[in-house]
């Protein structure tokens, strides 16, 4: 049978200088063969996208591609003039992006965006049939709709039926769910199965989580430094969970009847526009236990870890950090002392600092109370030192974050709040889009800070599957209420609330374990 | 949007009346006035001027003066221009017209070659940008004089026609009108061309780039739709603000060109009211270019309000 997709022996480079140019990608040769789905599995970096463009015959404008063939169907698409490569685009390939939302113009409706894709004398009945193929049940509010006023899982949806407009035999997905909260995300992977069923779909679909691609694809190829390796389930290797430290009398964190609403005031009508965000929220943790503040996206995590580091203040109820009230103003201990990670880490790290000078600010905001003072040696040594406690490099000192991959510098963020010694660790969705290694490895750091030095950790994340591993307890955050609070090892068991159950079910099967 | 268009008028009202009252003070507080000039006439003693300087201008002090002056603007009557014993508004009328229409062909003929000029992409670009710095880094009434001189040694200058106002009566004065008005309007389209080409240049390139453009792209749907209905869109709003200023800047920006060609328009009248200190002629002229002003920042709101779906949202 003829393969739908071949590639044989592709590479490319990007030319950095007339002399210099970097590989990112040696010799890759697949087939797909019609109704197959192939999972594409590497870390960020390693070329997957790049594969995608190649594909699309779209090469970046700096990239040198060479290839002994790269056919779909019969067709060489690299050796076809480009008005019948962008034909072949339109009819034959869909594709689906990372970023749905941002690939919609924002200026026109979905309607007539997705009317380009079908045939000129479309009718409305036509753009409504591909939205409802599409998971939708309201298709003329999504058709009627400008994409600022979608969700995001419906702009992927909205995505979806662009690419499946006209019919092709193929469908391309750059992480097709990872902007998306856990929830939706297991909703879409449903509707593209359900698809490929119905259409006899071929698909690659790119992702770095394991879980995602083993889930829907046929096999996975593995693509780490340009080169297609051989799968391999990685071993099911996690130590166990750190045991849940005894409770005491004095957690380090007690927050009780915290509310949170944003007020909206407005010259008339005078009465100000309230949209509450956090409701009574009670929670405790205890020195050196790691906490897990789950919810689907919107639910009020990243307010409830912004009101406990500082970041907002017109919160009613009370923050107790080892024994102080925390108000608007707060004392030095306690800012020294909670520290708070971030997802966006090009967003918080400033791109002018090198990483010596990002990591030796901590220090010097926060000198000692008491002799000895800080001097330029010592705060070298803590930096070194701190460095190599997330295991990057000395070398990087000298690098500014723009240099580093998301991974480090996540690392780099999560070694700038562990510099000061804090007694409780934030993290909001921080160990969300990293690879799955490198979240074992930054989850292993921090067990080993827990009992070395008594930290507690909260994480605030939509995805269950990694923490869970981690965590004493787990709390359900819906709609800005806590709903259930469990032990992590009786969470699938006990869980009863209907928002802890979606959570759960939308949880993938690991690779490793089955 | 009611309420945001009612706001925006209130203080287009203010604004107008503020410019008029500083435009007054500012005359006033300069030496002299129409009448210092006459003292140099024979003819006339000391104490005939004063009684015409009385009859033409009853009021003694700045405050009576605007006062009187917004009541008759109210009115409808701009006054009285005392170097040309005629009503402002007549006066004034037709170099209005002639502006309006000199600078309205300049900046059309430098929009359409802008915008078609920043559709080139590829190895031309560079030249088109050089061509855009070249013809910027020369001062405007500069350009606009060597364009005069050049254009000489090939366009034999149209006799002016001295009444412009309406010159489509005919073929035959519509063809001499259009003979006159093209070099000059060539000449302001020459100053404006470069400061659209860099707006619309830069806002295809950074279109280019935009994830919706790519996206569009890789859907592979035909350049002409990916062109008129992705890339214009997305390269729109920083153009139909500078398309606002050029609205606002019709009655003042052909001041150098209609000087050196001695176009009959606003701005030779306006310059030498200033000098003669024929007040309320400066007055109107000034506002009538506040007004514009106004206007074009308004029209430009409107548009982008049009355009862009988010701001609706926002607004509404």
């Amino acid at each position: 049978m003829q393969p739908l997709l071949s590639v044989q022996a592709l590479s490319l480079d990007y030319a950095l200088s007339p002399r210099r140019s970097s590989s990112v990608l040696k010799d890759v040769s697949f087939v797909i063969q019609p109704n197959e789905a192939i999972g594409l599995l590497g870390p960020s970096g390693s070329g997957k996208s790049s594969l995608l463009r190649c594909i699309l015959g779209m090469p970046a404008p700096a990239a040198r591609l060479r290839c002994a063939a790269l056919r779909l169907q019969d067709r060489d698409l690299l050796r076809i003039p480009a008005s019948q490569r962008r034909a072949l685009r339109r009819r034959s390939i869909g594709f689906i992006f990372q970023d749905p939302l941002s690939r919609l113009s924002p200026y026109r409706r979905v309607e007539s965006q997705l009317r380009d894709m079908l045939s000129p004398a479309a009718r409305r009945s036509n753009v409504l049939a591909a939205l409802s193929a599409a998971g939708f049940t309201d298709p003329e509010r999504i058709a009627a709709a400008f994409p600022h006023q979608l969700s995001g899982g419906e702009a992927q949806r909205v995505a979806i039926a662009q690419a499946l407009a006209a019919q092709p035999s193929l469908l391309l997905a750059d992480e097709p769910s990872s902007a998306l909260d856990t929830v939706t995300q297991r909703r879409i992977l449903d509707l593209l199965l359900q698809l490929r069923a119905q259409q006899h779909l071929a698909m690659l679909i790119v992702s770095h989580d394991p879980a995602l691609l083993a889930a829907i694809t046929d096999r996975i190829l593995v693509l780490r430094a340009g080169s297609l390796v051989e799968y391999e389930p990685p071993p099911a290797s996690r130590a166990a969970r750190l045991p849940a430290p005894a409770l005491t009398a004095n957690p380090i964190l007690r927050v009780s009847d915290l509310r949170f609403a944003y007020v909206q005031h407005r010259l008339w009508p005078r009465a100000p526009r309230v949209t509450p965000i956090l409701r009574d929220i009670q929670l405790g943790a205890a020195p050196g236990e790691c906490l897990a503040i789950i919810g689907a996206s919107g639910c009020g995590k990243s307010t409830l870890a912004r009101c406990i580091a500082g970041l907002e203040s017109r919160f009613t109820g009370d923050i107790i950090f080892n024994g102080e009230h925390l108000g608007p103003a707060r004392s030095r201990t306690a800012r020294a002392g909670i520290q708070l990670i971030l997802q966006d880490t090009a967003g918080a790290l400033n791109p002018r600092l090198t990483v010596a000078d990002i990591l030796a600010e901590p220090l010097r905001i926060h000198p000692p109370r008491s002799a000895p003072r800080h001097t330029s040696r010592s705060i070298h040594a803590c930096v070194r030192s701190i460095l190599d406690a997330v295991s990057l490099p000395a070398a990087f000192l000298t690098r500014r974050p723009p240099q580093l991959s998301g991974g480090e510098r996540q690392r780099v963020a999560i070694a700038r709040a562990l510099i000061l010694n804090p007694s409780l660790l934030l993290l909001d969705e921080a160990l969300t889009g990293l690879d799955r290694d490198l979240q074992d490895s930054i989850l292993a750091l921090l067990d080993s800070l827990r009992t070395q030095m008594q930290l507690a950790c909260i994480h605030f994340t939509h995805d269950l599957g990694r923490v869970l591993r981690s965590a004493n307890r787990v709390a359900v955050l819906d709609h800005g209420v806590l709903v259930e609070c469990l032990p992590a090892d009786a969470f699938a068991v006990q869980a009863r609330h209907p928002a802890s159950l979606e959570l759960l079910h939308a949880m993938l099967p690991d690779p490793a374990a089955s | 949007m009611i309420r945001t268009l009612a706001t925006r008028i209130a203080h287009a009202l203010i604004t107008l009346f503020a410019v008029s009252l500083l435009c007054f003070a500012l005359l006033q507080a300069a030496p002299g006035d129409y009448f210092t000039t006459l003292t140099l006439e024979p003819g006339l003693s000391t104490r005939t001027l004063d009684s015409l300087r009385r009859e033409a201008d009853p009021h003694a002090t700045l405050v009576q003066r605007y006062l009187s002056w917004c009541g008759s603007m109210l009115r409808g009557d701009m006054g009285h221009s005392l170097a040309y014993h005629m009503p402002v508004r007549d006066l004034l009328a037709p170099r209005i017209l002639n502006t309006l229409l000199l600078s309205a062909a300049g900046l059309a003929g430098a929009w359409i070659v802008g915008l078609l000029l920043a559709a080139i992409h590829g190895r031309f670009a560079t030249l088109v940008h050089a061509f855009a710095a070249l013809l910027w880094s020369i001062p405007d009434p500069v350009l606009a004089f060597l364009f005069l001189l050049a254009a000489l040694r090939f366009h034999a200058m149209a006799p002016l026609p001295l009444d412009t106002s309406n010159p489509f009566v005919s073929l035959a004065t519509a063809g001499r009108f259009l003979h006159a008005i093209s070099l000059p309007a060539l000449a302001m389209s020459l100053g404006y061309l470069p400061l659209i080409l860099r707006h619309a240049q830069s806002g295809v390139a950074a279109a280019r780039s935009a994830p919706a453009v790519e996206g569009a792209e890789v859907r592979g749907l035909p350049r002409r739709t990916v062109w008129l209905r992705y890339l214009l869109p997305e390269a729109a709003n920083p153009l139909i603000s500078l398309f606002g200023l050029g609205i606002g800047s019709l009655l003042s920006a052909s001041l150098f060109v209609e000087v050196l060609f001695g176009w009959p328009g606003l701005g030779p009248l306006l310059l030498s009211a200033i000098f003669q200190r024929d007040t309320l002629v400066v007055v109107a002229g000034v506002f009538a270019s506040a007004l514009l002003l106004i206007a074009g920042n308004l029209i430009a709101d409107l548009l982008l309000w049009l355009h862009d779906p988010r701001l609706r949202e926002a607004s509404s």
